[in-house]
């Protein structure tokens, strides 16, 4: 799989639920509310460089890969819970959507399915009443 | 204007389909892809780029395309109209330009045969120019360490290129030069620890 721990075709469920069980039998920290820590630990896990840093207002994470590294930048201007949120978006990215060149980001508009997909999967890992609400097991 | 050393950059709104249409013609010429990046002299990892979604440049789609039919490989439709449109560039007339089917007229100068790395031109006015300046600076820097043409390639397209952002494609407000010299520093941060793990200091 190479750069990939993960076997796409597996883990590329259109159900978040679905998404999120597979992920956590590699990642236990999705099993209750992610913090910031835990996300740390999830990256870490799966040898990514994470760093807080200076980025343009609206671009509030960035992911891309330099050689076989993958990074994850996070806007120093967000305050924690949305750093993690968007984080997780990112992780998701990196996860699911074949990340192997070039840089993928989150910001204040993003679109298109792939990113829908991240931004619901990271508000129903960081947020509690998200997760409840998660029985609908929505599909994509 | 210049001679016949023009290529064109594939415009990137169907690179993906390109792409599968790549990999399914180097299946149909039963070819791996270390055998196929050979015959263009470029790296696996690379072709796989390509195959991928990466834009190809006009001359290794032109090769590629070629040496899989030459080895009885059956070219998808979508690579034969892009060949066809290519071949403009290939006139002895020497035109300087490759018509899409938009209307966008693109004409860069050819890097391809040279082992040695050259700034993209196409790539030249998709930033601001003090963040141009400033990546251009560092790439030179990869250069000057020895790094291979590649990766500095590589490098380029992550500080230059817009169409190497994956993500939100519908945003039309231009980032200011200030945001651009922030994303292209923290890529080189990134470029440069990625190098330094690998024992390479720039």
């Amino acid at each position: 799989m190479g750069i990939f721990m993960y076997d796409r075709s597996a883990v590329r469920a259109n159900s978040i639920p679905i998404f999120r069980r597979r992920m956590s039998e590699q990642h236990p920290e999705l099993a209750g509310v992610v913090d910031y820590d835990g996300f740390l630990a999830m990256a870490a896990r799966d040898r990514i460089h994470v760093r807080v840093v200076p980025l343009p207002a609206r671009q509030l994470a960035r992911t891309f890969v330099v050689g076989a590294h993958r990074f994850i930048r996070l806007n120093r201007s967000l305050p924690l819970e949305e750093r993690t949120r968007h984080a997780m978006h990112e992780l998701c990215h990196v996860w699911r959507d074949h990340v192997i060149e070039g840089a993928y980001y989150s910001d204040e508009l993003t679109g298109g399915q792939r990113c829908e997909f991240a931004d619901i999967f990271a508000w129903s890992v960081t947020t509690e009443p998200m997760q409840a609400s998660l029985q609908l097991d929505l599909d994509f | 204007m210049s001679s016949a050393n023009v290529t064109t950059v594939t415009p990137d709104a169907s690179d993906r389909a390109v792409g599968r249409a790549l990999q399914r013609a180097r299946e149909d010429a039963e070819l791996g892809q270390p055998e196929a990046a050979k015959l263009i002299d470029r790296t696996r990892v690379t072709l796989s780029r390509y195959e991928n979604g990466a834009p190809v440049p006009d001359d290794i789609l032109l090769t590629l395309v070629a040496e899989y039919e030459r080895l009885g490989a059956e070219i998808p439709e979508i690579l034969q109209q892009l060949r066809d449109d290519v071949s403009h560039v290939s006139s002895p007339e020497g035109p300087r330009y490759s018509m899409r089917d938009t209307g966008k007229v693109l004409q860069v100068r050819e890097r391809a045969n040279s082992p040695e790395w050259s700034p993209n031109p196409a790539l030249k006015g998709q930033i601001p120019k003090r963040a141009y300046d400033a990546a251009l600076g560092y790439l030179r820097r990869l250069e000057a360490a020895g790094v291979d043409r590649d990766h500095i390639e590589e490098a380029e397209r992550l500080m230059i290129d817009r169409r190497y952002a994956k993500a939100n494609r519908r945003e039309k407000r231009e980032l200011s030069e200030e945001d651009w010299m922030l994303l292209v520093d923290d890529t080189w941060d990134a470029i440069r620890e990625a190098l330094s793990w690998q024992g390479v200091k720039v």
